[in-house]
């Protein structure tokens, strides 16, 4: 059942309406924006740069305005993740020998040796990551899943001019993220309908792989048909609405760049510079 | 609607209307799913003419092709034999086919399949997107599209997140932005309930009376009673067809093509079998509450 | 009548409590079935029907305050054997396609028994059993792909596996939805005949009020996760005013018994079907 619950009410994180400088941004030059800073994010090779950028995005938080617990709600989920790398960091962890403190001993896991190099380089890969998780939640804390879908239809459209599906990528996207909350329901659905004919009972116990398996299977083939038979009605309702891929259509909606948009994307991109030159 | 001069918009040509000739017309349409080894004729020879500004109800048991054949009224299909075309525009000519569409909106049964946008009014702007409308055009399409279908307010909800009621009348509203002159409904009440099912039909009669042409596929019988002709279909053929009055009144006939009667009908053909005649064209509640009244006060 | 197989009371529930995706489904609930009876449960869309019914196959246990005692089994109770209930109470859901997932029709109708334990003859016979109870001959049906089935089959087939395991209480949610009438004529025949030869108690969540008339001998009304009534189908559905309360309709035939009575014939109250008006209008004019 929780499988579906979350499912159902997937999405790449909540959206806070506001009018705040980040949220009036144009959704093309965010979107862009977060391809820029996240490879500066991966590039950066010195810890006060990653440190930096860090500090940069809390105070792009702080700029957006948003409530207390959007910052929290973002970083919830990935905390688990979060400790299983800073474990295998610590353990495995590439060990810098020109980091400061990579000769110095802090523990003993067995055969070892954990430094404090090592423990200052899971730290930093921690902060790495953290980095780009809260800069995907700022970009979808801001911006309208409407906004959002704009600015990817807008960015690919030019691939249509070349002969390129860019337009249709953009809209498969959508129509994906769209149909993963009713994916859920139906996914909650089949386990109901399953579930009142097991009558093996007993507790899932993960070790039991053969039964397992079986049950997901059972899971999945139902699931399938029903995206397969969405996908046809899906086809034949944007046949019914002319649609006619990306080539000569309008939009309601008209996105024009502004000052303000022009200086984050000049922001951004001298960001990731200044990290490439470091 | 387009009227006079034809429309060009993104390669699709719009005709006006006009004229008493016919809107859609079908000629000895066959149409047959699957290849050639094992394949379904789901509609074997099906001739009608459809008029501007009707009211159409298509009815029959499943598998009777009533689906199929909303389906190449409005361009989603193309006959595999025999020609259907609107405004004069054949649906086996592929360039007119986009034209054919926005003429002839077709709403699918179910409403979540047809929803690829995040909110009411996004949906609404889509067909007019992609038929290249002028954005500002584009505006004030769905401003009255939402209106029409009475959903002014809820411009920024979500598709998904409706009540089927409400779906229903989003998915008509998308239709209307792309000013269609004929509207098909392809079972849009089967999985409402009764409320949503009345409001639906009320905008459907508006819309009707404002000049839309309507076609209905459904298998409830009040629904029917709104119409102003039925055709009836039974293993791919048009197997009865007439005012609602005339079909209901073969009521011997219609269970064997596996239909019921709408509630008044069935009373009234009761009666006449005790021997109380109050007349074989009754099929709406209204009519029958007329005959016995007339008949009460009769003997009062 | 015999005294309550199925016994729901107080019940509440919410999905994904403590977080901020709570949704309410069930504030006060209850329902009560006695055995053999077809007991019809109705209410708006988003009253909470489909939760309720999942108390009755063990799938949801009661919270404080809530009871739910279903052939004997308190539910409540930590020890209590669920899988044994779902073995006794059949659920139906409204899209066939959801319940099968074998590939051929007999082994997804062989999968319940299968797991009670049958095997070989006796399995096999029990399949054909289920299939003849639903109209699905045996011999042609059994080695179809589930997948190439017409909706009409497709919705036996499951009806089918849920029968295969000869549960007590059959809950259908919502089984007929979007089926025209002589698909639900025919799920109503075969309901009718298990009833009668075999006992079968049934619990019908539905929205149309035609069916409740045509299969009910009780009908619950649910809104909003509260039960607001309960009784016979003739005294909750006849009654005009807690029907508008409530938003649903009353039946067609209802309707046009008010229709007539508005305009002074003196016709009876709670009429629900064609039959029942056509029947009480020769007695007025007949005279």
């Amino acid at each position: 059942m929780a499988r579906a619950a979350s499912l159902r009410n997937a999405s790449l994180g909540r959206f806070w309406p506001g009018d705040s400088v980040v949220h009036t941004l144009d959704p093309r030059v965010k979107l862009c924006s977060l391809g820029l800073w996240t490879v500066a994010i991966v590039l950066a090779s010195r810890w006060w740069v990653t440190a930096a950028l860090f500090l940069l995005i809390a105070a792009a938080y702080r700029a957006a305005r948003l409530p207390r617990g959007a910052a929290g709600a973002v970083l919830r989920p990935v905390l688990p993740v979060l400790a299983v790398l800073a474990v295998s960091q610590l353990l495995f962890g590439y060990q810098d020998p020109a980091m400061p403190g990579a000769d110095i001993g802090v523990l003993e896991v067995g055969a070892a040796d954990v430094s404090l190099g090592r423990v200052i380089g899971a730290a930093i890969a921690i902060v790495r990551l953290l980095s780009l998780v809260m800069l995907v939640g700022l970009l979808t804390a801001t911006t309208s899943a409407s906004a959002l879908a704009s600015g990817m239809e807008r960015l690919l459209l030019p691939l249509n001019r070349i002969g390129l599906p860019g337009h249709e990528l953009a809209l498969t996207g959508a129509i994906a993220l769209r149909f993963l909350p009713i994916l859920g329901e139906e996914l909650e659905a089949v386990q109901r309908a399953q579930l009142a004919r097991d009558i093996t009972g007993g507790p899932e116990r993960p070790w039991q792989l053969a039964r397992n398996a079986r049950r997901t299977a059972a899971l999945v083939v139902p699931l399938f048909a029903d995206a397969l038979q969405r996908v046809d009605e899906i086809s034949t309702a944007l046949l019914a609405r002319c649609y006619q891929g990306g080539r000569g259509r309008t939009y309601m909606r008209e996105l024009r760049l502004n000052a303000k948009d022009l200086i984050s994307l000049a922001i951004s991109v001298g960001l990731l510079v200044i990290v490439v030159v470091l | 609607m387009p009227d006079g001069a034809p429309r060009v918009l993104r390669g699709a040509l719009f005709f006006g209307g006009g004229g008493m000739d016919a809107f859609i017309s079908v000629r000895d349409l066959h149409y047959r799913y699957g290849n050639a080894g094992e394949s379904i004729e789901a509609l074997r020879g099906v001739s009608l003419n459809i008029v501007r500004g009707e009211y159409l109800a298509i009815v029959g048991r499943n598998g009777s092709g009533k689906s199929t054949l909303a389906k190449c009224l409005s361009g989603l299909l193309s006959p595999s034999s025999g020609d259907v075309r609107v405004n004069g525009a054949s649906t086996r000519d592929a360039a007119a086919l986009v034209g054919i569409r926005a003429t002839v909106g077709m709403v699918l049964q179910n409403p979540d399949n047809q929803f690829v946008t995040s909110s009411v009014e996004d949906e609404v702007a889509f067909g007019p997107e992609n038929l290249g409308v002028p954005p500002a055009e584009i505006r004030g399409r769905v401003a009255s599209a939402i209106e029409r279908v009475g959903m002014c307010g809820q411009e920024f909800r979500d598709p998904h997140l409706l009540s089927s009621g409400e779906k229903a009348r989003l998915a008509v509203a998308a239709m209307l932005a792309m000013e269609p002159q004929c509207l098909v409904l392809d079972e849009a009440t089967a999985t409402l309930d009764p409320r949503s099912r009345g409001s639906l039909l009320a905008l459907l009669t508006q819309l009707y009376s404002a000049g839309m042409t309507i076609i209905t596929v459904t298998h409830h019988m009040t629904e029917v009673t709104r119409a102003k002709r039925v055709v009836v279909m039974e293993r791919g053929q048009i197997a009865l067809t007439g005012a609602p009055a005339e079909v209901f009144a073969r009521d011997d006939a219609l269970k064997g093509y596996g239909l019921a009667l709408p509630p008044a009908a069935a009373v009234e053909r009761g009666l006449a079998r005790r021997g109380l005649e109050l007349g074989r064209d009754v099929v709406t509640a209204e009519e029958l509450v007329r005959r016995v009244v007339a008949l009460w006060e009769g003997e009062g | 009548m015999s005294a309550p197989i199925v016994q729901l009371s107080h019940l509440s529930y919410t999905y994904l409590a403590g977080t901020e995706l709570a949704a309410t489904a069930l504030v006060d609930a209850s329902l009560s079935v006695s055995e053999g009876e077809i007991v019809a449960l109705v209410g708006p869309s988003g009253a909470g029907k489909s939760t309720l019914v999942s108390f009755v196959n063990g799938l949801l246990r009661p919270e404080e305050g809530g009871r739910a005692v279903i052939l004997g089994l308190d539910t409540h109770d930590p020890a209590a054997d669920l899988s044994a209930l779902r073995s006794q109470v059949g659920l139906v859901m409204q899209h066939p396609h959801q319940q099968l997932f074998e590939r051929y029709v007999g082994d997804d109708i062989a999968y319940g028994p299968r797991q009670m334990g049958l095997s070989g003859e006796s399995l096999r016979g029990r399949v054909r059993w289920a299939m003849e109870a639903v109209g699905l001959d045996f011999e042609t049906f059994v080695d179809r792909r589930t997948f190439a089935l017409s909706g009409g089959e497709m919705r036996r087939a499951a009806l089918a596996g849920v029968l295969a395991m000869q549960p007590r209480i059959l809950v259908l949610d919502e089984a007929t939805a979007g089926l025209d009438q002589v698909g639900r004529s025919q799920v109503h025949e075969v309901l009718h005949r298990l009833q009668s030869e075999q006992g079968l108690t049934i619990v019908l969540v539905t929205n149309e009020m035609d069916e409740v008339v045509d299969m009910a001998d009780s009908v619950s009304v649910l809104v909003k996760g509260h039960t607001v009534a309960s009784g016979a189908v003739r005294e909750v559905l006849g009654d005009a005013s807690l029907m508008e309360r409530c938003g649903l309709t009353v039946p067609e035939a209802t309707e046009l018994a008010q229709d007539l009575r508005e305009h002074g014939i003196p016709i009876g109250q709670s009429l629900l079907s064609d039959g029942e008006v056509e029947e009480a209008l020769w007695h007025v004019l007949h005279r």
